[in-house]
């Protein structure tokens, strides 16, 4: 599909602009693109994310958002798992490649996948993240 | 999922924390058997601002159309518009290892214990709605004066002039049953309830009939010296003449005004 090609681009900059071509452009001819949402959304009845309710419903209050329908509470619950889903196998990707560029290293500690900030940062740095560390983290 | 190093003493801000759960339970997904705190924090700082922003933007977009509700699609908008390529999502949702924790419960609010109830509370007045709060005990409010009673009042002072006098004369008959000559109520037991012992006299109405000398001299002479009167007193007292005059001439040289015997006024007895 036209619209996942976009998705891979996702973090440039110039990604706005693009979705909101593409979205315009899809409307016509994706016209399937509306009926999935409706019936997703009504899928979302009785669906359990990863991030609780309550957490993401504490979140969108403190924006200022009135989320009073659980389904679109879960809806932003899912993007955010998405979201960050994607970051944590971009980074595992990453540490995967570092690891095979340093492989006659150190072969067999590799069992154990650690989460790293140096695998983070650059996999941040694809959505236009820069990550530094702060100075106050302990 | 376990940290490198352990959790710093984790904030008290429970959706923190629940955040902190969920996104370790999706590096676990992704494949990940560890994470970096810093890592984590990272990751729990962006998804509070993605879903703080998300929220944002979505509900710009319903007042944008002119709503106060939030639709479904401004949410959709508002995500497509951060970024989210939406197509992938009933995908993502659909996902074979998902993984569902159960959201910590909300702790029950524990019940205030009833305050005690002190007196009757009053009702309102007319002028008042009833759906105003109703007044407080009335002990909070209502002002009771609490005197300390005085001590020069009139009844306590009579009363302790009462005891005292009272005292007084209980102690001086117990003194005089001692010292002198006592009659007993009861033959057998001499020690119990001793009466002063009644001195008989021959004429016992002459003491009434005959002018007293200290009336006589405060009436006829008012030329008459303080020490004369002090001379009588000492000998109805008992004590021996030269006694007597010692203290009289004492008395001439006193100074002290309390200790001079009181002049009487002529005016006042006619």
């Amino acid at each position: 599909m036209n619209m996942a090609s976009n998705a891979d681009d996702s973090s440039k900059p110039q990604f706005i602009l693009q979705s909101q071509i593409s979205l315009d452009s899809q409307v016509p001819q994706d016209k399937s693109a509306g009926v999935p949402l409706g019936d997703f959304v009504l899928q979302l009845e009785d669906y359990a994310p990863t991030i609780p309710d309550s957490v993401t419903g504490y979140y969108l209050n403190r924006a200022g958002f009135d989320s009073s329908d659980p389904r679109i509470t879960r809806l932003i619950s899912l993007a955010a798992q998405k979201f960050i889903s994607d970051i944590a196998n971009d980074a595992l990707q990453h540490s995967k490649m570092r690891a095979s560029g340093q492989s006659a290293k150190k072969q067999g500690k590799d069992k154990k996948m650690t989460l790293q900030m140096e695998d983070l940062t650059p996999a941040l740095a694809e959505y236009g993240i820069n990550v530094k560390k702060p100075i106050y983290f302990v | 999922m376990t940290t490198e190093n352990p959790p710093p003493a984790n904030t008290s801000n429970p959706w923190r924390r629940a955040l902190r759960t969920s996104i370790a339970a999706l590096l676990v997904e992704a494949g990940y058997q560890c994470a970096e705190n810093l890592a984590i924090e990272t990751l729990i700082e962006m998804t509070q601002a993605y879903i703080w922003e998300a929220g944002r933007s979505a509900s710009s977009f319903a007042e944008l159309a002119g709503r106060t509700h939030v639709m479904p699609s401004d949410v959709v908008l508002a995500l497509v518009e951060m970024g989210l390529d939406f197509t992938a999502i009933p995908n993502y949702a659909k996902r074979e290892n998902k993984t569902v924790f159960l959201p910590p419960a909300q702790t029950a609010i524990t019940a205030t214990s009833k305050i005690l109830q002190v007196g009757e509370k009053k009702k309102h007045p007319t002028h008042i709605p009833d759906h105003l709060p109703s007044f407080p005990d009335p002990h909070t409010y209502i002002k009771t004066p609490c005197y300390k009673q005085p001590a020069n009042e009139y009844q306590l002072v009579r009363e302790k002039a009462a005891t005292q006098k009272r005292d007084v004369e209980v102690a001086l008959t117990r003194f005089i049953a001692k010292t002198g000559p006592t009659h007993s109520l009861f033959r057998d037991d001499k020690s119990a309830f001793p009466l002063i012992a009644c001195k008989p006299t021959p004429l016992p109405y002459l003491s009434a009939l005959l002018p007293m000398d200290i009336e006589a001299s405060s009436q006829d002479s008012s030329d008459l010296v303080p020490n004369q009167n002090l001379h009588h007193a000492s000998n109805q007292m008992g004590i021996h003449d030269i006694g007597g005059s010692e203290t009289a001439a004492d008395s001439d040289t006193i100074d002290n005004p309390y200790l001079i015997p009181a002049k009487i006024a002529k005016k006042k007895w006619r």
